[in-house]
């Protein structure tokens, strides 16, 4: 059933944004692909940074319940953050620059990476773990073996997860002086009603878009590479 | 029993001892003119400060409340109809939109809006629901997916109808998984509207912004751990939601 | 410990408590394990025979008593070095699934350290021993392997480092049970070449018997029932526990424990097509006989031809006669010899080597034979034994079985509420 009252799209002004938008791309070449680089490269070392924390966090902890929980729980409290609460928490702290955009990216990355790592790490199949004890595998080589080639694909998903969760939320920490698409989005918004303002927030977007994708189709490549053909799915 | 009431507990516990130590950290320097950047221009007192943060955080809840009644009213249904179609020239696109939405920086949207729509009271809303949207979409879409093919068998060979088997198996069985979808997009919320700043709405994010423009750590913690107090208090209570709104059957079951 | 030689285990009152738990799962184990023999570890489920085998590669570690391996004490030994010497099989293999077959055999000889041409010459040893093509299977993940294959893969992986002990936990608990007599078989086989002190923990009697040079039965906290060679246990159960456990059908299961090679085979009459039929028609008359046996190039049976049909010498002998039913090999037991002659409905069965090559017959006489001879060896001392029987009632004894077991079943019940 439809309601008798329809809501009325406004009637807006379409800017001539089809044609002007790859003139002002094209323009603006350099920028855009500086901008780009500069989120790509925040994004990989944060989540760099986070793998190794988390896949620590993960192995150090997957064996007790009670760590194990009190990880997932510290790391699930970064995510509940308004990503902009802790920004401004961490530039409060560190003061401006890439620090704390990385830290912060980095504490957003966390959970996925953890919780994969223990789930994946827990799924090992007893028998398996049992049968690699009797071959005399010491719990450092049946770690470095066994499970966490078998915890790969899990621990892998959970990167993924975070790398997209991360692309985004960098576009923001460019208010706060961190590198990155962002910047084209803050100032298409200051310049809100100016001649490019659309195309340049439309840049921003548009290009973080495409660095996720790129990102997750890089990881599922990675993936490809690094899965054991025995455990694919 | 002594256990789950202490991690309960736990969560207030920690958010009250946050809001203590930034009452007493910022207390001291609610006199300072770092305040009077804050409060607005005819009001220089702690009085006027604090009751200003309790605007803001009004106008917070407003964003966050209106927005999910909306992500509820949408997301849900939807995510039944997605389910209702074989077709996959239906769900691939969806999908891709799902995929597509999640990569697609918040910010980015709500300014796309603004400089498409000008700043209207309702483009807010807009930007927040459609973000929020895609959890509880996607795990309704997954909660129904999820049921066990044979009970749904069962439930026809006794003669229940489409309708019937949708409303008494398959949703009060979904009901943890999209519980879990609000949750994540009650938070997701709380979050974005802290973005709202940037394109006048109001909220808490006001006065993060104000303490970031003006170089004012004080207000910017302020804002900053509201902000993140109010989002865990959310996710806590949704959490007891959650565990009580689950069918009795199904409680304990770990739901992602 | 010497390189593949095998060693005696020799278990000291071994005890093994688990915090939590009033009873010990072990209590006072004392048993020697002679080198060179299979010992079977049998028992219901929960008796704590798995914990005992378990102890002696310290995968299990006992909260009292010794264990020497060779004359060596294990508990002075490191663990994960002690188990590199000692082979260990578990059910359903527990193959490392992101490791081809190759990898997964040669993760011992890899862990210590081997040269990597010495690990791919044991490697390629080890596929020929379990009877796996090394180019079709070498590359593949053990998913995908039927159940037979991958317990096949977990064997060579347990004698990679050719350890002087294999430990082997239920290996063929979860096959079908024909793949599974095929793979008790050439466990028999491989072990006559390897010879290793093999533990065998298994809850299926039969199994027991089949595999067992000698059987331990087992019952709560892994209190030694009896032990003893299987035609023993089988003749003089030493109480009504073991009398129970090994259930209805005795004198049958006897025969798990003559193999076909045992006997004297019979020379029956065979040709290959080359050979032409001169020859085959005149052996077939002077010997009496009806039948002559039909060999490919590699001399495997293949078909049944009636003297009559000789007499035609047909151009294509493929075509005429009765396609053999069914071969049995040379380890295979009589019990299993029986079954197949049951099943195929001959009265005689063409036996094999391990090449599939013929060797001569098995006819159903000589079981029946071997069965009296088996019983006239027990017998004597023995009041309750049954006396010998036709083949008729033993071949209805196998359908009563089933019937017997439970009547067993519930005399060991009334037992156990005396106690």
């Amino acid at each position: 059933m439809r309601g008798p009252h329809r809501v009325r799209l406004p009637h807006v002004p379409v800017p001539p944004l089809a044609s002007s938008f790859f003139t002002y791309v094209g323009d603006n070449s350099d920028s855009v692909l500086r901008l780009a680089w500069g989120h790509v490269w925040v994004v990989a070392l944060s989540i760099g940074i986070a793998v190794v924390i988390g896949v620590l966090l993960g192995v150090l902890t997957y064996r007790s319940p009670l760590a194990s929980s009190i990880a997932l729980t510290v790391s699930g409290l970064f995510l509940t953050f308004p990503s902009f609460a802790l920004l401004g928490i961490l530039l409060a702290i560190l003061g401006l620059g890439v620090t704390p955009v990385v830290i912060a990216l980095v504490l957003y990355a966390l959970l996925p990476i953890v919780s994969n790592t223990i789930t994946g790490l827990r799924e090992v199949d007893a028998v398996v773990l049992d049968s690699a004890r009797g071959l005399g595998m010491s719990p450092v080589g049946r770690l470095i073996r066994v499970e966490l080639p078998i915890a790969w694909p899990v621990i892998l998903a959970g990167l993924r997860t975070a790398t997209q969760l991360v692309v985004g939320i960098a576009a923001i920490a460019a208010y706060v002086n961190g590198p990155g698409l962002g910047r084209f989005i803050f100032s298409g918004l200051s310049q809100l009603g100016g001649a490019n303002a659309t195309n340049q927030v439309v840049v921003g977007t548009l290009g973080i878009i495409i660095i996720a994708l790129v990102f997750d189709l890089l990881l599922s490549v990675v993936g490809r590479l690094t899965i054991s053909k025995g455990i694919r799915a | 029993m002594t256990r789950t009431l202490l991690r309960l507990l736990a969560t207030p516990a920690a958010i009250v001892v946050a809001l203590v130590v930034l009452y007493w950290q910022v207390g001291e320097q609610t006199n300072s003119i770092a305040v009077s950047a804050l409060a607005g221009p005819d009001a220089t007192s702690a009085h006027a400060f604090s009751s200003n943060v309790i605007t803001k955080i009004g106008e917070h809840l407003k964003l966050v409340g209106i927005s999910a009644v909306f992500v509820l009213a949408i997301g849900v249904p939807l995510g039944i109809v997605l389910t209702r179609t074989r077709s996959r020239l239906i769900s691939i696109p969806i999908n891709g939109l799902f995929n597509a939405g999640q990569a697609a920086p918040v910010i980015g949207v709500l300014v796309l809006l603004v400089s498409i729509f000008d700043i209207k009271s309702w483009v807010p809303y807009v930007g927040l629901v459609l973000y929020a949207v895609l959890p509880v979409m996607r795990n309704t879409v997954e909660g129904i997916r999820n049921v066990d093919p044979g009970l749904i068998d069962a439930a026809r060979g006794q003669g229940f109808s489409r309708r019937q088997v949708l409303t008494r198996v398959e949703l009060p069985l979904a009901v943890p998984i999209i519980l879990s979808g609000i949750r994540t997009s009650l938070v997701l919320l709380v979050g974005t509207a802290t973005l709202a700043t940037f394109i006048n709405a109001g909220g808490l994010g006001d006065i993060i912004n104000d303490g970031i423009k003006n170089q004012r750590d004080a207000v910017l913690l302020t804002g900053a751990v509201l902000a993140a107090a109010l989002a865990v208090t959310i996710d806590w209570i949704a959490g007891i939601a959650e565990r009580y709104l689950s069918p009795k059957g199904l409680r304990g079951e770990r739901t992602a | 410990m010497a390189k593949g030689q095998a060693v005696e285990i020799d278990l000291q009152s071994v005890t093994k408590e688990y915090a939590g738990s009033s009873v010990p799962a072990v209590e006072n184990f004392s048993l020697t394990i002679p080198a060179g023999e299979i010992v079977v570890f049998v028992g219901p489920s929960g008796c704590g025979k798995t914990t005992t085998m378990r102890m002696i590669n310290r995968l299990v570690r006992p909260t009292s008593g010794r264990i020497l391996i060779g004359g060596e004490d294990a508990a002075e030994m490191k663990p994960d070095v002690l188990r590199r010497h000692i082979g260990y099989v578990v059910q359903q293999a527990g193959l490392l699934p992101h490791l081809t077959v190759r990898q997964n055999i040669e993760t011992v000889p890899k862990l210590l350290g081997w040269k990597r041409d010495r690990v791919a010459a044991r490697s390629r040893e080890l596929f020929e021993l379990v009877g796996l093509d090394e180019q079709e299977f070498g590359g593949r993940y053990p998913r995908e392997l039927s159940g037979g294959q991958q317990q096949r893969v977990g064997v060579a992986r347990a004698l990679a480092a050719d350890p002087p002990i294999l430990l082997m936990d239920e290996p063929f608990g979860a096959l079908d049970p024909i793949t599974r007599d095929r793979l008790q078989s050439e466990l028999l086989k491989i072990q006559r070449r390897v010879r290793k002190t093999i533990v065998f923990v298994t809850h299926d009697i039969d199994e027991a018997i089949k595999l067992g040079d000698r059987v331990v039965v087992l019952k709560e906290r892994s209190k030694i029932a009896q032990a003893g060679a299987p035609d023993e246990i089988l003749a003089e159960p030493a109480d009504r526990y073991v009398r129970a456990f090994i259930g209805g059908g005795a004198a049958v299961k006897r025969l798990h424990l003559v193999r076909v090679e045992d006997l004297d085979l019979e020379p029956y009459p065979s040709f290959t097509q080359a050979g032409g039929y001169e020859e085959i028609i005149r052996e077939v008359g002077t010997g009496g006989l009806d039948y002559a046996l039909l060999l490919d190039d590699q001399r495997r049976p293949q078909r049944w031809l009636h003297r009559d049909e000789l007499q035609d010498r047909p151009t294509d002998p493929g075509a005429v006669g009765q396609a053999v039913q069914g071969v049995v090999m040379a380890t295979t037991t009589l019990h299993d010899a029986m079954d197949e002659m049951l099943s195929s409905g001959t009265g005689v069965v063409p036996a094999v080597d391990d090449r599939g090559a013929y060797i001569g017959t098995v006819r159903l006489s000589q079981v029946t034979d071997a069965l009296e001879e088996t019983h006239h060896r027990t017998v004597a001392d023995q009041s309750d034994a049954a006396p010998v029987r036709t083949l008729a009632e033993i071949t209805g004894e196998i359908d009563r079985r089933d019937i017997e077991a439970e009547r067993d079943r519930q005399a060991a019940a009334k037992a156990g509420d005396g106690a």
